[in-house]
């Protein structure tokens, strides 16, 4: 180790270089890296007012994609589309003020609103709507999938949009407003950009009651719209604060930093019932879970073994260990949402009775051995291996799934679980087992068109269930030829019908969203059922500041 | 003298910390999965640090989060040391032709940084901590070959080793006899510092949820804990006794690890990172 | 000084492991379980429509057979062209550039304080070593060691953020940014935290090399001799041990420089600090390859860099290793 002063020498002045070579490159980087954060827009209201609500992201890129028109990640109340989905199987207007159908379902005419503007001041026309599909489908971005029945868009006049289909398809108006949807993209900015992969948009130039401000170092900010033609804001702008992990969102929903967190469990909202200027609502069956069977799969292909086990679930214990929702008492719809399309006679079908499951089981040929096994009609005992995904709300999985235990095991199944982290992998997993517990979001139970979950179409070559039955398949698409609402409620009930005759899935419960907020700063947060996101352009413009 | 006490003191910890794993279905009341009543219930009532969000026991998760714990930290760090330490020894006693190929593909592999390619190595086995242990392990070994090869060459050549070989000892013998037992000292220490390296990288990636997430131990416990509720309530029952546990079984293998290092060769350091 | 043939043989392994690396990461890559399409479509709604899905594919050329992809990939980087996040859709290293920046706002002090601490104090230490205060300094060290950084980082904001509210909650500004700009000031303040942990942190490995080194040095014959010539201890200090005993930390400081990329996952997490650590993260759970292959390359080529430049640091200061430890 001793070595020659001059060595010691030349080696200080290599190690001073190399951290000197260092500290450049950092402050280079640095440098590059917060012009590029940096995005600002300089239209942008200057003032930070006290009337912006500051909402909580959990990942920087929920709101931080600027490139591949059509893929979210944008900022909430920019875009928009023709029309916003509502409850029960009804649309509220939006970009479109009013809309007709051809008695076939096939042409589809919207009538758009006259005094909408693009951001940058560009009137906002037909040609707009027309750009939209032609361009998703010509650059093949993803999201041209959704529309993929429309045959072309004609423009008779600047405020008449004429989507004309390939198929009748009288849920046209959910698939275009249903997530993922389809938002107007403007053509001015979009006709001269050949790559919208790799296109860096900075702008977000869209017609909704938010305008972009910036985004910036873990912040998004939109400003309110005051040449909108709708319902205006009435708070001046939106923050979005990327806080990532949830327990840290309340503790700065308590300091303040913030003025409202969704989706906190329930034994959090009790301890926060007592804290000053925080007030509490909870969203209605936002989540709604089931029990579905593989009809591919041993013993689910057995009639009879569904029918016994939709009377297996215990949906009141599961629902109280939620502690939000409701147990789910019909065959997929769920009331609250769909209304009048929730057919009355298939109401309470699958009431919690073992012994009457344990009878059907034997009327079907199933017997017990001696340590009360159950074997199926082949003799073998019934063993089932249940298929779990991390990332589909695990905690309620897992509380079905520890109710079923105990009461399947009572019948003499054993089951066991295996979770996936992947959801392409638990797609397959699902594929090669009998029974798997599925979360839908409650935009998947709410009308008519919900039904074809369980159906066979040329666009959906197969479901999850691998249900197919002729019948259904041929009830859903005479639901899809027609317009008329009396016949479409007429064969949504058959179906309905159909569903709790041949049982592919057994609805467990709902649960709710709980959204607490800082009372001291805005009210207008609860819109009632349906409105499952604070972010919402809805809630958003429904904000009122306190003062 | 210190020194001993404390690692004998380390040791003490250890054997507890296995003993409270190996011993897991008889001292904890509840599965680790199984949902026992209420979620975040305070301590009491049969739940001696309450129910986590799930309303799964927290003591019962406690205990049998050891086991995952230590398969992990200890089985991947055994699995190292025994490649390292095999590989190395006959690398360095023979040499040759062998030696240098190995050498050269040890030089190629070494820059491959291990932390992201085990996180991507994880997707691949989910579950699986004893996958995900061996191929750590494995991983790990390329590393220690270097730190065994070195002193076993050197062994090799001093005068006793010599002589042995002279007087027709067999190569096993050699081995077995005279160059092992001198390389002891320095494959324990390693033994008991990449243990804890292992142990608290588990940990955390699985705190980060980047390591198994199915499996119930101290880094997901905690992971729980912290993104569900327990700092903004202040439900410190919850969060401290993964979190103390870590603590523990890490200092106790610090401990033990520097203890060994100055009792073995008090001058010279072990470079671990 | 520097041998010709041993820099270019250390310089060809460094290329050689460069391309395993790249080889490896890419095929274990894509390899790996999932992929983005599907992960991305079933965020969206709950279904999975097959000409979304082969669409992509066709796209990104992941309908390719694998060695042709691997061919085109290696391509692209000996270019210098990095491929586009999935994601995000922009360019990945500039991307990686940006993260990697903020990255380095807590990481650049906190190494370069954590180094100086940790050496000044694990030279002082080991001078002083076998007295009381050392063994109190490295046993405080010891356990400061031990404990997950994570642990540390939890318990921080629990106490100082939460309960004391000396600091902000996580983040890296405050909402001012988006009135007033940037501040470098409130980017300090809301980095103070993970910078005091992370320097913290790495000055205790330090402390404890440089102990380690300084014990050594301090049983070196010249030591002895230049005491027994009866030199004045501050003297001996400064001239012959403290110079010594600095050289492996030389080593420890390239590897450290290496280990930036990853080293404050941890810490990034619970701060919410979007740096690069975060980026990887999240990465890895969309399944986003471009942008993953892009980090663990540079990744890779740091850690291939740091190697080689302590390798030729060590063999200029001690020529016994040139050889490579090899006989």
């Amino acid at each position: 180790m001793n070595i020659n002063p001059g060595e010691k020498k030349k080696l200080i002045i290599i190690g001073g270089f190399c951290l000197l070579a260092i500290t450049a490159l950092c402050v280079a980087a640095w440098g590059t890296g917060s012009a590029m954060t940096a995005n600002k827009n300089v239209t942008g209201n200057p003032q930070l007012s006290v009337t912006e609500v500051i909402i909580p992201v959990s990942s920087p890129s929920s709101v931080t994609y600027s490139s591949s028109m059509q893929k979210g990640g944008v900022p909430p109340g920019i875009y928009q589309g023709l029309v916003i989905k509502d409850l029960n199987g009804t649309f509220d207007p939006a970009l479109a003020e009013s809309w007709e159908v051809s008695a076939d379902a096939k042409t589809w005419t919207f009538h758009l609103a006259k005094d909408a503007f693009w951001n940058d001041g560009v009137p906002f026309t037909c040609s707009d709507v027309k750009f939209t599909n032609d361009y998703l489908k010509a650059n093949n971005v993803t999201l041209a999938y959704v529309l993929h029945d429309v045959q072309s868009v004609d423009c008779p006049d600047d405020h008449t949009a004429v989507f004309t289909l390939k198929t009748s398809y009288s849920a046209f108006l959910d698939q275009i407003s249903r997530q993922p949807g389809i938002t107007i993209s403007p053509r001015h900015i979009w006709q001269n950009i050949t790559d919208p992969q790799h296109y860096e948009d900075t702008k977000f130039i869209g017609t909704g009651p938010f305008i972009f401000d910036q985004n910036t170092a873990g912040y998004t900010r939109v400003l309110k719209n005051d040449a909108y033609y709708g319902k205006k804001a009435q708070v001046s702008g939106v923050v979005l604060k990327v806080i990532t992990n949830p327990d840290s969102q309340v503790l700065a929903l308590k300091n303040g930093e913030i003025d409202v967190v969704s989706d906190i469990s329930p034994a959090v909202a009790q301890s926060l019932k007592g804290e000053k200027n925080i007030a509490l609502y909870s969203i209605n069956d936002t989540g709604a879970y089931e029990v579905a069977f593989n009809l591919a799969q041993y013993p689910s292909n057995i009639p009879a073994f569904r029918k016994a086990m939709s009377h297996a679930v215990d949906r009141n214990t599961i629902s109280s260990l939620f502690g939000t929702g409701r147990p789910t008492e019909t065959t997929f719809l769920i009331p609250s949402l769909a209304g009048i399309y929730v057919n009355p006679a298939d109401v309470g079908m699958y009431n919690y009775d073992l012994a009457e499951a344990k009878k059907i089981l034997s009327d079907a040929g199933f017997t017990w051995d001696k340590r009360g096994n159950l074997l199926g009609p082949d003799g073998k005992a019934i063993t089932l291996t249940i298929p779990t995904n991390t990332m589909a709300q695990t905690g309620g999985t897992d509380k079905i799934l520890s109710v079923l235990k105990n009461d399947w095991g009572k019948l003499g199944i054993s089951m066991s679980t295996v979770t996936y982290d992947d959801k392409k992998q638990y797609r397959k997993a699902v594929n090669a087992n009998a029974v798997f517990i599925d979360s839908f979001p409650v935009t998947l139970h709410d009308d008519a068109d919900a039904l074809s979950n369980f159906a066979v179409t040329p666009l959906q070559e197969t479901n999850y269930y691998n249900y197919n039955n002729p019948e259904y398949n041929a009830l859903l698409d005479e639901i899809h030829d027609t317009t008329d609402q009396q016949e479409i409620l007429k064969k949504a009930y058959q179906l309905q019908d159909i569903l709790s005759r041949d049982i592919p899935t057994v609805p467990v419960c709902t649960s709710d969203t709980i959204v607490a907020y800082r009372s001291d700063r805005f009210t207008g947060w609860d819109l009632g059922p349906g409105y499952y996101s604070v972010t919402d352009p809805r809630v958003l413009t429904n904000l009122i500041p306190v003062r | 003298m210190t020194r001993n006490i404390l690692l004998l003191l380390s040791v003490a910890i250890l054997c507890m910390y296995f003993a409270i794993a190996a011993c897991a279905p008889f001292i904890a009341p509840y599965t680790a999965s199984e949902i026992t009543g209420a979620p975040l219930q305070p301590p009491g009532n049969g739940h001696l640090f309450g129910t986590n969000q799930v309303g799964q026991d927290i003591f019962s998760q406690l205990v049998y989060g050891a086991q995952i714990t230590l398969v992990f930290g200890f089985g991947s760090a055994l699995l190292s040391v025994a490649i390292s330490t095999w590989a190395g020894t006959v690398l360095g006693y023979y040499g040759g032709r062998v030696d240098e190929v190995v050498c050269r593909i040890l030089d190629v592999m070494m820059p491959i940084p291990t932390f992201p390619l085990l996180i991507v190595l994880t997707a691949f086995f989910n579950p699986g901590v004893i996958q995900v242990s061996i191929l750590m392990g494995v991983l790990g070994s390329i590393h220690g070959i270097r730190l065994i090869r070195a002193p076993a060459l050197s062994l090799s050549q001093t005068p006793f080793v010599e002589g042995a070989k002279s007087i027709g000892a067999s190569d096993f013998h050699i081995i077995s006899r005279h160059i092992l037992p001198n390389l002891m000292p320095i494959v324990t220490t390693k033994f008991v510092s990449s243990s804890q390296h292992y142990l608290v990288m588990g940990v955390g990636l699985s705190f980060i949820g980047l390591w198994d997430t199915m499996t119930v131990d101290w880094g997901s416990m905690i992971q729980n804990a912290y993104a569900y509720g327990a700092l903004s309530l202040g439900l410190w029952w919850w969060i401290l006794p993964p979190g103390i546990a870590v603590v523990g079984i890490s200092l106790a293998l610090a401990l033990a690890g520097y203890s060994l290092e100055e009792i073995f060769n008090p001058r010279v350091g072990v470079n671990r990172i | 000084m520097i041998d010709g043939q041993y820099l270019l043989r250390r310089i060809g392994y460094s290329g050689a492991a460069f391309f395993v690396c790249v080889t490896i990461t890419f095929f274990i890559l894509h390899l790996m379980p999932g992929d983005y399409i599907t992960n991305y479509l079933l965020s969206l709604s709950n279904t999975l429509p097959k000409e979304a899905v082969e669409q992509f594919y066709q796209q990104y050329g992941l309908d390719r057979p694998l060695p042709e992809q691997y061919m085109i990939y290696i391509l692209n980087i000996l270019q210098g062209n990095w491929g586009y996040s999935y994601q995000y859709g922009l360019p990945v290293f500039p991307m990686i550039m940006e993260k990697l920046s903020w990255s380095l706002v807590i990481l650049l002090p906190a190494t370069v304080t954590g180094i100086l601490i940790g050496t000044v104090l694990g030279a002082w230490s080991g001078w002083k070593s076998g007295g009381k205060k050392d063994l109190a300094l490295f046993n405080i060290m010891i356990v400061f060691r031990a404990i997950p950084e994570f642990w540390w980082a939890i318990m921080a904001v629990w106490i100082f953020a939460f309960y004391l509210q000396w600091f902000p909650l996580g983040g890296f500004t405050s909402i001012s940014v988006l009135t007033s700009g940037m501040d470098p000031w409130d980017v300090l303040y809301h980095a103070i935290l993970p910078i005091g942990l992370m320097a913290s942190f790495i000055a205790a490995g330090n402390y404890y090399v440089m102990r380690n080194s300084m014990i050594a040095v301090i049983g070196e014959d010249y030591i002895t001799t230049a005491r027994a010539k009866g030199l004045d201890e501050r003297a001996v200090l400064w001239r012959h041990a403290l110079k010594n005993a600095l050289l492996p930390m030389a080593t420890m400081t390239t590897f450290q420089i290496a280990g930036i990329i990853m080293g404050n996952v941890f810490i990034e997490t619970v701060f919410s600090w979007p740096g690069i650590g975060l980026l990887t993260t999240e990465a890895l759970s969309i399944r986003d390859l471009p942008l993953l292959e892009g980090i663990f390359l540079l990744d890779a080529l740091m850690t291939i860099g740091a190697m080689l430049t302590a390798d030729i640091l060590a063999s200029y200061l001690d020529p016994r290793i040139r050889m490579g430890g090899h006989d």
